[in-house]
């Protein structure tokens, strides 16, 4: 048991490499726009399984495509998936990320319209009895116990209100601090929401180089607004943050970047890059959209996500439980198939941040053990991959 | 009604009575969040400060008080943080906010001259 009586592991599924994971789903992975509908006819035939898909795939260039390329990849390989079906328009393609899946040591099968001659059918055919048995072999992996390190967390806020940045926030940074000192890794991102706090993060990175490197994802994010006609600081805070009690932007900002705690940060991620082994919090650098930050940090292998809200809103990953955390009453009351978690005792002065500490913790691992959150038992599971340019 | 049970941390037994009006996030702080709207002349209730500074004026929920007096020029620290630089002077007990506290951010900007 580590502090506060919480249990020091959780029950995973080990896998022939990589941390274990906590879901065993069979992942439908759609490579392109061609394929995604064939794929989405697979699931529906095959209901209990897992489907992502791009509705792009095809005449990507340059970093947009080496991106896409890695996402693709990371996706099927991640520690949540038992076994994978890959679907997609040609053999080169399924085969780029069927060698990686057997690099993993992970069970798939690749599909391509390629090799059914273009028909359908004959893929939704092929690709939903190899879905049978992949179901079949992965309900032979059995949760067996692992220590609370091999977990890594993604934290993740959206629609935010006056709550978040005092309550839900800070509270997602004690379990951040929580589990990094128990030796697990704890990641957040949307770049543009550290700006005006570049300094403090810098302060608090292990090595220079992570400083500089917080600093030049800042610069580049910021380059990226400006070149679009879009200064970020421009009307930041706005109005009904104003009215919330949000006076300057590095107050918002430093209730964004409380999801980390104040803890040391170890390292800054490019969007989809690996998580080291080593324990810590990690920054990604990401766009703002909460269903990118998400999947560009489950494609790092975080396991779980936490996502913290004010006024809440539905959305899950497909790929990790996301675990809904608010601190705004009304949301709390009235969004019951949604918030996982409420902290609105603490905003109603009538708990403490730190008495809910356990409690949020206790609920990962008893996430990390299978239990659902409500965005699963509700069947939401969106991931959503950047683009990093245009199509040629 | 439904009899499922929610792995939910309820938000509190109803009647429980509000124990903290304000929260200082960090130790280092000079100004709290309130937690609900408070009056001129309370005294808010805020955990691991033995006594809150008694409102000058009133403080709607969510925006912050101070904590201490402080000068014109001086760091409005939150999250332990520097969140900006007060524009003059703020009594303890006061309202802090767009009339007496500015970003440095913004600052920068401004300070820079006109583009």
């Amino acid at each position: 048991m580590t502090q506060d009586n919480l249990p020091d592991h959780f029950l995973g599924f080990e896998r022939a490499s990589g941390p274990p994971g906590v879901r065993n789903h069979v992942l439908i992975l759609s490579l392109s726009g061609l394929d995604t509908s064939a794929a989405e006819a697979v699931q529906r035939l095959m209901p209990g399984t897992l489907l992502v898909n791009s509705t792009y795939g095809r005449g990507q260039v340059g970093e947009d495509q080496r991106f896409q390329r890695h996402m693709m990849r990371a996706i099927a390989t991640h520690p949540n998936v038992g076994a994978c079906v890959v679907i997609g328009p040609d053999d080169k393609l399924v085969a780029d990320v069927g060698d990686a899946l057997e690099a993993a040591g992970r069970p798939w099968a690749g599909f391509s319209l390629q090799r059914a001659h273009e028909d359908r059918f004959t893929l939704i055919m092929q690709a939903a009895r190899a879905v049978a048995r992949l179901r079949h072999a992965v309900s032979r992996n059995a949760r067996t116990p692992h220590p609370v390190r091999a977990l890594s967390i993604a934290i993740e806020c959206g629609h935010s209100d006056a709550t978040s940045g005092i309550v839900a926030n800070p509270l997602a940074g004690d379990v951040a601090t929580w589990l990094v000192a128990n030796g697990g890794r704890a990641l957040f991102s949307e770049t543009l929401e550290w700006t005006g706090t570049g300094e403090i993060l810098a302060a608090r990175a292990a090595t220079p180089e992570v400083a500089d490197r917080i600093c030049r994802a800042l610069e580049r994010r910021h380059a990226i607004a400006a070149a679009a006609g879009h200064d970020v600081q421009a009307g930041n805070p706005g109005p009904q943050n104003h009215a919330g009690g949000i006076t300057t932007l590095e107050e918002k900002s430093l209730g964004a970047i409380a999801k980390g705690g104040d803890q040391q940060i170890t390292g800054l991620l490019d969007a989809g890059e690996p998580l080291p082994s080593a324990p810590g919090l990690y920054l990604m650098d990401t766009p703002c959209l909460s269903p990118e930050s998400i999947t560009s940090m489950l494609a790092s292998g975080a396991q779980i996500a936490i996502f913290t809200t004010g006024e809440g809103n539905p959305y899950g990953a497909a790929l990790a439980p996301t675990i809904k955390v608010t601190a705004n009453p009304a949301a709390a009351a009235s969004l019951t198939e949604q918030i996982d978690f409420d902290a609105s005792s603490v905003f109603a002065g009538v708990r403490m941040r730190a008495e809910l500490v356990p409690a949020l913790a206790h609920l990962v691992l008893d996430t990390a053990s299978g239990a659902m959150t409500w965005s699963e038992a509700c069947g939401e599971a969106t991931e959503s991959i950047s683009r990093l340019g245009p199509s040629i | 009604m439904s009899s499922e049970k929610t792995t939910k941390d309820r938000t509190h037994p109803p009647g429980e009575s509000m124990r903290w009006t304000a929260v200082r996030l960090n130790a280092k702080d000079n100004v709290a969040t309130a937690l609900s709207d408070l009056a001129a002349g309370e005294q808010p209730r805020i955990a691991e400060l033995d006594a809150g500074p008694t409102l000058v004026e009133n403080i709607a929920r969510g925006h912050k008080l101070a904590l201490v007096d402080i000068t014109a020029g001086a760091t409005v620290i939150k999250f332990g943080q520097p969140i900006g630089i007060a524009t003059r002077p703020i009594a303890a007990g006061a309202h802090v906010h767009l009339h007496n506290l500015e970003g440095l951010a913004g600052r920068a900007a401004r300070q820079k001259g006109p583009r």
